[in-house]
């Protein structure tokens, strides 16, 4: 599943679990009120793959959720997209562990 | 985006007219801890980052969506100089 996912790009979508925090004062103006977290991906067993990431909020999301979040180009859509530099964003929050289906 | 550290910098002459006036940086990804990976990235300065600094960097496509560099060919920018980063929860 994960193999084809990720040849055809289709892995952009992931699941993840937000664990801290970032500040920066100093930031590009584009980015000026958007939230930065630590999100460590989670592959489909909820279990931590690869390195944590930082990535911007557009849901309200906090620290201990699990959430999910997208990667490249479309991690802009969110918001004004021709002027937000981000490429890694959380587009939602997953409600609870039950709903992620382990098939 | 990734955390780096800045590295040192790049000086470049003849280069694509839409980077001039614009500072190329050589960054090295590091863990969220602070300590170091392998590799390095070349990117552009969005934020006026010194040495030695934790910065944001973003890439890909995304790059050029920074303010002041639309239509730039670049596909690494520093957007942010970090202050802190928190780890509150596990990783798990």
């Amino acid at each position: 599943m994960e193999n084809w996912t990720s040849d055809l790009g289709l892995n952009k979508v992931q699941l993840a679990r937000v664990i801290g925090t970032v500040v920066a004062t100093i930031k590009n103006e584009s980015l000026e009120g958007r939230k930065l977290l630590v999100v460590q991906t989670l592959n489909k067993d909820l279990e931590p793959t690869g390195k944590p990431m930082v990535a911007v909020d557009s849901v309200g999301a906090g620290v201990g959720e699990l959430v999910f979040w997208c990667r490249g180009k479309e991690a802009s859509f969110p918001f004004k997209r021709e002027d937000t530099p981000t490429d890694c964003t959380i587009i939602g929050i997953i409600d609870s562990k039950a709903h992620v289906s382990k098939g | 985006m990734i955390i780096a550290r800045i590295l040192g910098t790049v000086v470049s002459t003849q280069k694509d007219e839409r980077l001039l006036g614009k500072k190329l940086l050589i960054v090295r990804p590091v863990n969220v801890d602070g300590t170091d990976t392998t590799g390095y990235v070349v990117a552009v300065d969005t934020v006026g980052a010194g040495f030695h600094e934790r910065v944001l960097v973003v890439a890909g496509s995304s790059a050029r969506l920074a303010q002041g560099m639309k239509d730039v060919p670049v596909d690494a920018a520093i957007i942010g100089v970090i202050d802190t980063v928190d780890i509150t929860a596990p990783e798990t």
